[in-house]
């Protein structure tokens, strides 16, 4: 089915250069206003002795009509050669910017307004330089007043150089220029006798030419969870897809979770089968799985996962009266992950006359410049040059949005797991199993390190790819800087859990036995790893048993007072409370503890 | 000529992706049912929304001049859709005697404006969705999805906030309300094509009888009919297709002086 929607076109200008006049005529001169409002607007001019004001029919609101500006945007129908639009009256006065780029925000297309009789002004470069970041793919220029400097070629070619040296700086293609008057109509629906020499389309044509719009339905698969519902049995996950498309029986894995499962059912209410669904449909679906999924997680076909960043660079605009500074905290919102964002760094600001890149220490109001952020959680999203609706963001402060950017492509920013040219499944298929990471976590004695050794040597007898990290082999090298303290223990995690995700990136069965005593710890280790490949065992021993094998000395030092913060004694140790095996090593052996945990990962993990 | 049911199924995704926005950021939160057609195909697009119920309170800010049978239609669609319904009135001004005679703008505004203030404090309703159109009339069309109202329910048109990509504003100060439009985007046209194609039940009061039907439904003393013919929803459609008068011109209150409507929503006005 051909899906398609009016096409949205923004019309901005500068205060006084005739763009809701350019949209009143449009809508006029093709009888589509209604006859009383047009009456209205008609005997309002004619109460206060003025010509019939086009921009009135938009500009409604009574600050509006008495200072001849628009500040606020709207939105009007119109139909043009069986056509349908939405056009979008953005206003032009600094002010106003934020307005604007609310409307610009959602259009197709732009048409920008400049008189040409007083040219191109600073705050025309702002208003390009921000339509270009926010990503608006066509911009047409519309020189209106040409009446003003006599329909004049010479005047016309002038303005249109200039045009593309800043849509250049920009980093845009040169616009499409048409010469216009708007009080008379010329070159809006038909030819302008006066201008004999332009030979381009007239401004309805041109927007006729543009493009449909592109569904994305051939981007790879996103699915951003909006909210999940559980009503009776039924556990719904309500979501808008951004781009691809949504298949029933499809796999579908989300990050930054890195759960998995298939899609069971798309739900509609009032259709019984709904087997897909597309860019822009509002669907719920049921997994074959009950996962856990929070608002935010990203959906997404394994073989084409989005990004995973903790830090990412952005080109920003900012919006707020507030300027942003470095240092910074603001909510971050990237589809419908939320998330706080911490300024690091502002590398860039934009020069608003030539647009270049310069330096700077803050972005004011209308501000635009190249930030670096770091987010209080993994994000997963994608580099805005490969989707734009999984690539942008926005920034809040005081209850409203602030600013907006785009993620820009950069290697430093983003934790990958697909660099590399090898895929996962071909690393799988030589090694006869997939990365894995089997995480145990238990009071020291417990028997963590035997367990693990112990299964490291039956699976390496059985031909897999398998390693130990414990404290031994860690805190010798890569850790070897760090003690004891609450922080270097929490740091000494981190890096376990970077270096066993290394390991399961190149295809290695990762068995790790550290004490790892705290909840919210081994939570970040599951999300850096990817929840889908990591395996959490709890050795469950009681602390008595633990402190009789005490087979390092440590408790009796810890009871001396010789070793401090001991976990099970002056530090506390959190159990888990959603472990996928527990082993009680103080009623098994160890021969069976391990055939327990080889059992389960033969039925869960292995097989894949 | 565009594929019409393309632009509805686009319509209807973006007005159920709001609806779910603002029911996960105000879980409390209520939905204003007039009974007309805009605000009953709000309802209907809530009920698609969160698969077949309607998870959050529907009120009605009655203001005793109802047709009567908008009362009946109500009562009957409450039952049969399994809604949580809730009556909202200014009592103190109807015991007072007031009444479109005291002044169109006065009664709006006591019956209406301070009539859904009052039931929004009484709940403690955080959040409400109203079912106004850009199209309606000019200040709606400067409205924004999530329109925050201050402590007094008052607009500030002057400084709203921006709504870029999707992302609406969803917290606010204390004492303040926001008012969620999920049918913004909508037209006239738009709101009958959907009722045909999901074949919504609507008011009687919209076709025609002797030659003369209701475009738009309000309170029956301030509410004036329209010379047609149409007798169906087919017929409505193609009615629209070609006339050459607005919505709402047989709203007695948006006519009252040149920026009746404005001044009316400022104060809180849906």
């Amino acid at each position: 089915m051909n899906k398609t929607r009016p096409l949205r076109i923004a019309v901005a200008g500068y205060v006084d250069h005739g763009k809701s006049t350019v949209i009143g005529r449009l809508l006029n001169d093709t009888a589509q206003v209604r006859e009383d409002r047009f009456n209205k607007v008609k005997s309002l001019c004619e109460n206060t002795g003025k010509r019939f004001e086009f921009a009135f029919l938009l500009d409604a609101l009574e600050e509006e009509q008495q200072q001849g500006i628009t500040i606020d945007v709207t939105e009007v129908p119109w139909v043009y050669n069986g056509r349908e639009y939405t056009i979008i009256d953005t206003p032009g006065h600094r002010e106003f910017l934020k307005n604007m780029v609310g409307g610009a925000s959602r259009a197709d297309a732009a048409v920008l307004v400049v008189d040409v009789h007083e040219g191109i002004k600073e705050h025309f470069h702002r208003q390009v330089a921000v339509m270009a970041l926010l990503g608006v793919p066509k911009i047409i220029v519309a020189l209106n007043k040409m009446d003003l400097v006599d329909w004049s070629e010479k005047a016309f070619l002038q303005r249109e150089q200039e045009l593309d040296v800043l849509f250049k700086s920009a980093g845009l293609k040169p616009p499409q220029v048409i010469p216009i008057a708007a009080w008379s109509g010329a070159n809006l629906l038909s030819k302008a006798a006066e201008m004999p020499w332009y030979k381009g389309a007239q401004l309805a044509q041109a927007l006729s030419d543009l493009p449909p719009v592109s569904g994305e339905d051939l981007a790879p698969l996103r699915f951003p969870i909006q909210d999940v519902y559980k009503f009776e049995e039924k556990r719904i996950y309500a979501g808008r897809v951004e781009a691809g498309v949504l298949e029933v029986g499809q796999r579908i894995r989300f990050l930054p979770s890195g759960s998995e499962s298939v899609v069971q059912t798309i739900e509609v209410y009032g259709e019984l089968e709904r087997k897909s669904a597309r860019p822009g449909d509002a669907v719920g679906i049921t997994l074959a799985d009950p996962l856990f999924l929070a608002r935010g997680e990203l959906g997404f076909e394994p073989q084409h996962p989005p990004k995973v960043s903790r830090t990412i660079t952005a080109d920003l605009f900012w919006l707020a009266p507030k300027p942003l500074v470095a240092g910074k905290s603001y909510s971050f919102r990237c589809g419908n992950a939320e998330l706080l964002a911490q300024v690091d760094a502002i590398e860039s600001v934009m020069n608003s006359e030539t647009l270049a890149q310069g330096e700077g220490t803050s972005l004011e109001t209308g501000g635009i410049g190249r930030v670096r952020l770091t987010l209080d959680k993994p994000l997963a999203h994608d580099f805005f040059k490969d989707g734009e609706k999984t690539g942008r963001f926005v920034l809040v402060e005081d209850f409203r949005v602030a600013g907006g950017g785009r993620i820009l492509s950069d290697q430093r920013a983003y934790l990958s797991t697909e660099l590399s040219e090898v895929t996962v499944a071909e690393r799988s298929k030589r090694f006869g199993h997939a990365g894995l990471v089997v995480w145990s976590t238990g009071l020291s004695g417990s028997g963590k390190s035997t367990i693990m050794r112990e299964l490291e040597k039956q699976l390496f007898a059985q031909g897999m790819n398998v390693f130990v990290l414990d404290g031994d082999n860690v805190r010798q090298g890569i850790c070897s800087d760090l003690g004891f303290s609450e922080t270097d223990r929490v740091e000494n995690i981190r890096r376990v859990a970077e270096v066993a995700k290394l390991f399961a990136d190149a295809g290695l069965i990762v068995l790790t036995a550290f004490l790892s005593p705290f909840s919210e710890n081994r939570q970040r280790a599951r999300e850096i790893i990817g929840a889908h490949r990591f395996v959490e065992v709890f050795i469950d021993c009681p602390l008595e048993v633990c402190e009789e094998r005490d087979p390092k000395q440590l408790y009796s030092k810890a009871r001396q007072g010789e070793v401090t913060q001991f976990t099970g004694l002056s530090s506390p140790y959190e159990k888990p409370d959603s472990a996928d095996v527990i082993l009680h090593t103080d009623k098994k052996p160890v021969a069976a503890c391990v055939a327990e945990l080889r059992e389960y990962l033969a039925q869960h993990q292995l097989r894949r | 000529m565009m594929d019409g049911e393309s632009r509805l199924s686009a319509l209807e995704n973006e007005s159920i992706y709001i609806l779910r926005e603002a029911y996960r950021k105000f879980p409390k939160l209520a939905l204003l049912w007039s009974m007309g057609k805009d605000s009953t195909v709000m309802l209907w697009l809530a009920r698609k929304a969160f698969f077949g119920r309607v998870p959050f309170p529907v009120a009605h800010v009655d203001t005793n001049y109802k047709f009567p049978e908008m009362v009946k239609y109500r009562d009957e669609k409450a039952r049969e859709w399994g809604l949580d319904f809730q009556l909202g009135r200014n009592e103190k001004a109807l015991a007072a005697g007031m009444g479109p005679e005291k002044g169109r703008m006065e009664c709006c505004k006591a019956l209406k404006t301070i009539g859904l203030k009052e039931f929004l404090t009484e709940k403690d309703y955080r959040a409400v969705f109203v079912a106004i159109r850009r199209d309606e009339e000019g200040s709606r069309g400067k409205e924004r999805v999530f329109s925050p109202r201050d402590s007094q329910a008052k607009w500030d048109y002057r400084e709203q906030p921006p709504e870029v990509w999707s992302h609406y504003q969803s917290e606010m100060a204390p004492g303040s309300h926001m008012r969620i439009h999920p049918i913004l985007h909508w037209t006239e046209l738009d709101m009958w094509l959907y009722i045909k194609r999901e074949n919504i039940p609507v008011l009687d009061l919209y076709f025609s009888k002797n030659g003369q039907r209701y475009r738009s439904v309000g309170c029956a003393p301030c509410t004036g009919s329209t010379p047609s013919l149409a007798r169906n929803v087919d017929e409505i459609i193609a009615e629209l297709k070609t006339t050459k008068v607005s919505e709402r011109a047989g709203r007695a209150q948006d006519h009252v002086s040149a920026y009746a409507m404005q001044k009316l929503r400022e104060e809180g006005y849906m």
